[in-house]
Formats: structure tokens, sequence, C-alpha cells
């Protein structure tokens, strides 16, 4: 969940990402055989965005999550646990103000302490109150101070041999 | 005026923050959702929206639906809930 989540937002963090090839989704698949069909969909689904676009670092943001992730209130982590099928964020509605949660072990933990955790704004909420800039490329280079030169990026920038080969001819 | 949620996608990997208006009916929400999701799942047009546990009536407005700032919703294959 989590990095195939962070490879479609790379531009928000440090360092770069490469796709799993066919070769590694197929041992994945053997290594996961109840999850892996629905994570190998996204990866398909980026995949299939990449063959559209074409490669290149021009097109780099073309294969990339233009909405505002979500964060937990406690990890601060993006809300990215659990399966595709059943994401586990919940929500608490606690002394007139609500927070979320990416899993019930984040909500245990918050609620042992709240007093220590209820101030701590995650990134939607400090977008919310102005604190940070609403959209992608401002947040990017404003808030978190990332430059082109910096953020993440695919390291082959989408040239992949195997997205070249017809797929019947990669599985 | 704009009422921030969360938006939960069957297949995605994460929620995302979408926006909504009291007075767009909550099918119009699912596609948003689904608008902001497409670059990791693929669309799909026979959907319910799911909120608090309960599949709510596609033609219902935001307001009418009860949601309000900071809830969570899911988008997921009709039938399936």
């Amino acid at each position: 969940m989590r990095a195939t989540s962070a490879y479609t937002y790379r531009a928000t963090l440090w360092f770069d990402f490469v796709m799993p090839s066919p070769a590694e989704r197929k041992w994945l698949r053997q290594k996961y055989p109840k999850y892996w069909d629905d994570m190998d969909a996204v990866w398909e689904h980026v995949s299939e965005r990449w063959r559209t676009t074409g490669p290149g670092a021009a097109n780099e943001l073309k294969v990339h999550g233009t909405a505002m992730p979500t964060f937990c209130d406690l990890c601060q982590l993006p809300l990215s646990a659990g399966t595709p099928r059943k994401n586990t964020a919940n929500v608490l509605a606690k002394d007139g103000r609500k927070y979320i949660f990416c899993s019930e072990p984040c909500r245990w933990i918050f609620l042992r302490e709240p007093e220590r955790y209820a101030n701590h704004t995650e990134l939607v909420k400090r977008v919310l109150s102005g604190e940070a800039p609403a959209q992608l490329p401002e947040l990017l280079t404003e808030y978190f101070r990332l430059t082109p030169e910096t953020w993440g990026k695919d390291v082959y920038n989408g040239a992949y041999d195997w997205l070249t080969i017809p797929k019947a001819s990669t599985a | 005026m704009a009422i921030p949620l969360y938006g939960f996608l069957e297949g995605d990997t994460l929620g995302l923050l979408v926006l909504a208006e009291e007075g767009e009916t909550v099918l119009e929400l699912a596609r948003k959702l689904q608008d902001a999701a497409s670059i990791r799942v693929a669309r799909n047009d026979k959907v319910d929206f799911v909120y608090n546990g309960k599949a709510i009536d596609p033609g219902l407005t935001v307001a009418q639906a009860g949601l309000q700032a900071l809830d969570r919703f899911e988008v997921i294959g009709r039938g399936k809930l």
C-alpha cells in the first residue's frame, strides 16, 4: 500500500523510485497470494499511464498524483493502511474536534495520551488552516522546500524495456 | 462553502482529500474521488457511496446525506456492501 502510494506521490519525497517489473510482480504474487491481485491492479494502471504518456523526465508529473493525499493524526503517515479493498482509516470525534487515524493501533495510542497528540496537526489540517499551500506545486516548493532537482522521481523516467513489450509476453 | 472530506476509493492504496459542495450529489462526489484517484485506479461506472457504514442514495446531496467537514466516506463497487 505505502510503496504504491509513495510512487504516485514521489515528488513529495527526496528519493527516487523504481516500478516493480513483471517478473518482480510475479514473485510478489507467489509470496502474497491473498493480497497481490489488488496491488497488482494498481501497478498495472500506473504502468498503463507510462505507456500512454511515454517515458521521459518531462512526463514525470503526468504519471503522478495530483489530489491532496491524507495523513494520520497520530503517526503523520499517509492513510494507506489495510488493503486496497479495505482501508483501515477511522475517524474519532473528541472534545469538539475530529481526528483521523490510519489504523486501530494509532487510534489506541492516541487515546492513551490525547493531550500529548491533540495539537499535532497533520498536513491536511495545516492546509485547511492556511498554514500550508493547497496546490501541490506550491506545497512542494514553498512548504517542503523541494525543487525539481531534489524531489523524488522514477529512476528511469518511465523508460522500462518491459513497458514496450506487449503485455502477453511479459506475464 | 466547500466541505473537506476524507475519501477512500475501493482499489486505491490511500485516502484522498476531496472538497465537496453542499448542493452536489453524492454520485458527483464519488466521481470526483474517482477522478482524483485515476492515476492508480481504473474508472468504474457502477459504484456505491458509503457513509457511516450505509450505502447512500446516489441522488442525495452532500447536505441531505449529512456529510460534515472531515468525515470519512467510501466509494465501492455496486452491491459489495
